[in-house]
């Protein structure tokens, strides 16, 4: 077999290939003349050989806690089930299983819009809650009261609340004010969401639904603003602008294709996008 | 009871049979999580992100690999998800392998470090080097399996793994 003399610098260059044991038979037997002749390289070959060895054996780490209720939590998050009656069913478990994915495009649309239902009126009830002090009034006052001066809050914000209710419009200021999801709270949400929807031909039942719910999120951080720390709140709309933008296209696209489906999900995607960016950031601490 | 069972199982939204199946594979996901992200912590939230996802994907699985295989390609793919999503700063160092002539930021630098374990080598490997070197030496990957996942060539993964073990050489000061 034919040899030749190997520089340190070409044994290095070939190592790779001679640790993996894919070297040609004559390169091999190069390598390996070199090896025994330079205390150098055979030191680089034992050292690199030692570390392949002990990284195959090294043994499997453990976690510091157990990260199963962490993880069963996230797993039994409650979602509504998709079926086609989802909006009379009741909350149920998270099961990626147990539904068929075969939806015709409006059917999950309209699945979605019941998801956005429940899920933005459960961030409302929660948000105006979590906020209402001990004693005070409802929170149907609370929402409707914008600028409260007594909390030190400031005014609305027109980037967060594109299409901001008016104070007076959100309901009553008496203390005895009907709580969020009453039909007068309903009502003005929906002329309010059917309104952002004018210029639309024929908006859809879905359409409707969202923008509804957007409308109501919208109150939430409009009132909620000031409490939020002010490059937090730059952030979010700036990330509500982007999505906005989004959601013009696809309707603008929507009216040129109005079968393209693909168009339909993203539209739905957007909205989606929207309302749970509202809602994470209704949820936020204050001066988060 | 065999993980077909329990896999078969847990598809059909078993979370018990998903709770075992979740003990009998934990340490290895986590693993390869902390070892890939060079971090216990961000291990732990890779490793739940795993098995969120591979609940929700069973019922994807055909079962034409053994579930253990597909489970750790699922959870190689959700590091390096993370990786695309972890801001402006693994945007900078953090380059799918091409970063490799230098150590990890605020690691020290290599020739001087103190001896240390391997695994602690590992950890404080630049993110590229890191990644290759638990895929082939600590997970046996190929280097052309390595090189599909990562869009580079199989040459060029042998290239960085090599590089990786010189820096590894070093910091362990053999």
């Amino acid at each position: 077999m034919n040899t030749f003399n190997m520089t340190c610098e070409a044994v290095e260059a070939t190592l790779p290939d001679y640790l993996d044991e894919t070297l040609e038979a004559w390169v091999r037997t190069s390598v390996e003349e070199h090896l025994g002749e330079c205390v150098r390289c055979t030191g680089l070959v034992r050292d690199l050989r030692n570390i392949q060895r002990e990284a195959t054996a090294l043994p499997d780490l453990v976690p510091a806690r157990d990260l199963w209720p962490d993880i069963a939590g996230r797993i039994g998050s409650p979602v509504v089930s998709f079926a086609p009656v989802a909006a009379s069913q009741p909350v149920v478990a998270y099961n990626p299983h147990a539904y068929d994915q075969r939806f015709a495009p409006m059917r999950m649309g309209l699945a979605a819009a019941a998801l956005v239902v429940l899920t933005a009126s459960t961030t409302y009830l929660l948000t105006v809650r979590s906020l209402r002090p001990a004693g005070a009034s409802n929170v149907a006052s609370a929402v409707s009261s914008p600028k409260p001066a007594s909390a030190g809050r400031s005014s609305v914000d027109a980037g967060i609340s594109e299409t901001p209710p008016e104070p007076e419009a959100m309901g009553s200021n008496s203390s005895d004010a009907e709580p969020p999801g009453t039909p007068q709270l309903s009502a003005q949400s929906d002329q309010i969401a059917t309104a952002s929807l004018a210029n639309q031909a024929s908006p859809s039942p879905a359409d409707l639904v969202y923008e509804r719910e957007v409308v109501k999120l919208q109150a939430i951080m409009s009132w909620r603003k000031a409490q939020l720390n002010p490059s937090t709140a730059a952030i979010i709309e700036d990330n509500l602008r982007i999505i906005d933008a989004a959601i013009a296209e696809s309707r603008e696209a929507l009216r040129s294709d109005p079968a393209t489906s693909m168009l339909s999900d993203q539209l739905t995607h957007a909205l989606d996008k929207k309302v749970e960016l509202l809602r994470r950031a209704a949820m936020l601490a204050p001066s988060t | 009871m065999s993980d077909s069972a329990d896999v078969a199982l847990a598809a059909g939204g078993d979370r018990q049979a998903f709770e075992r199946l979740y003990r009998t594979h934990a340490n290895r996901v986590y693993s390869l999580c902390a070892r890939m992200s060079g971090s216990r912590t961000k291990g732990e939230e890779l490793t739940q992100d795993v098995f969120v996802r591979t609940w929700e994907k069973l019922p994807q699985f055909r079962g034409e690999s053994a579930f253990s295989t597909w489970l750790h390609r699922l959870a190689v793919n959700v590091v390096l998800n993370a990786r695309k999503t972890d801001g402006k700063h693994a945007a900078r160092t953090d380059d799918g392998g091409a970063d490799i002539e230098g150590w990890s930021e605020g690691t020290g630098a290599p020739l001087h470090a103190e001896r240390m374990d391997l695994t602690e080598a590992i950890d404080k490997l630049p993110p590229g080097a890191r990644r290759i070197f638990v895929l082939h030496d600590v997970e046996g990957y190929k280097h052309d399996e390595i090189a599909e996942i990562f869009g580079i060539t199989a040459g060029g993964s042998k290239a960085q793994l090599h590089r990786a073990r010189l820096l590894l050489r070093e910091a362990l000061q053999r």
